[in-house]
């Protein structure tokens, strides 16, 4: 007969015991921050200076330089809109540029959460030029915040970028928490502790419906033995009654 | 299931979580994949093992203070 859930414990301790320690080991030979720290990191130099662009963009008329780094990212509110100006020009005035596309994008996990374009419908070859954009967050303001990597970039028709730069956004939800899913992510947490507080009584209940009780004997008419002889064969003892 | 593998399951959620939420509070940042991802996994991982250890204490102690009953005698009625 299987034992009460307490009597696995020491048993299973053991091996947890020993999960921890691979576990741990792994966790300490592994170079887990390596990638990160050496990973290199976009940050405002990006320039295409290759291409003979040199380019600027301005964050409500700040340039958007001073935010190369997640702790010196822009600050945009809630609902809040920003003005952004990008100037480029040719290092060389005898090479001429046609660039039709100023492009902002938001990353998140490495993906384009967001794309927003300015785009000149008759392009024209030139030394130089301005675009002026006003951008919000739009819908995901309501959805996210925290800290975001923004890329502005300018493109040329055929899709080449001749110039981009990286830099950091911080978009601030009321009391910090107030959009979708920093809740969503709270109700799951308040969820999850709830469930781990009652770990040990959850456990218990579910080994008594699986029909392994942990604690009492079950009572005589639910214990599996008693059950299968009245279903499997008759009853040892006739009922007292006269069953003929 | 066992009490410690639900506290393990919980705090493999609980670290994903917390990692996210992090982020939405501008103390990590996920925009780049690779450190995300890293941050991901090192959250799962440290909450697993964090969270098995607290489901096997809170297990173990909800058995002591509910301690199993001695089962009676098999043959105690003939």
């Amino acid at each position: 007969m299987r034992r009460a859930a307490g009597a696995g414990f020491p048993l299973r301790g053991t091996g947890f015991v020993i999960a921890i320690v691979v576990a741990v080991t792994v966790l300490l030979v592994l170079p887990v921050g390596s990638l990160a720290a050496s990973e290199p990191r976009p940050t405002s130099t990006e320039r295409a200076a290759s291409n003979g662009v040199s380019g600027s963009a301005y964050w409500d008329g700040t340039n958007v330089q001073t935010a190369s780094s997640p702790s010196s990212a822009f600050q945009i509110q809630f609902n809040g809109a920003v003005n952004i100006n990008y100037t480029w020009t040719s290092l060389l005035s005898t090479n001429l540029y046609t660039v039709n596309d100023a492009r902002l994008q938001i990353f998140y996990f490495g993906f384009a959460l967001a794309t927003r374009d300015v785009t000149n419908a008759n392009p024209m070859p030139a030394a130089g030029g301005t675009f002026t954009m006003n951008w919000t967050t739009g819908p995901l303001q309501y959805v996210l915040e925290g800290t975001y990597r923004v890329v502005a970039s300018l493109l040329e028709p055929n899709g080449t970028t001749v110039w981009s730069q990286s830099f950091w956004v911080q978009v601030a939800a009321p009391f910090y928490i107030l959009a979708a899913f920093p809740i969503v992510l709270i109700l799951i947490i308040i969820y999850e502790l709830y469930a781990v507080a009652t770990v040990g009584r959850q456990a218990t209940l579910r080994q008594t419906r699986k029909g392994n009780p942990p604690a009492a004997s079950p009572p005589a008419e639910t214990s599996p033995t008693s059950s299968t002889s009245t279903t499997e064969s008759a009853p040892p003892t006739p009922p007292p009654g006269g069953v003929p | 299931m066992s009490a410690t593998s639900q506290g393990a399951g919980c705090g493999v959620v609980l670290g994903i979580v917390f990692v996210l939420l992090a982020q939405q509070l501008a103390f990590v940042s996920l925009s780049d994949l690779i450190p995300a991802i890293e941050y991901l996994v090192i959250g799962a991982v440290a909450g697993g093992l964090l969270f098995a250890l607290i489901g096997w204490a809170l297990g173990r102690r909800y058995l002591q203070r509910h301690p199993p009953a001695t089962e009676p005698p098999a043959s105690s009625s003939p």
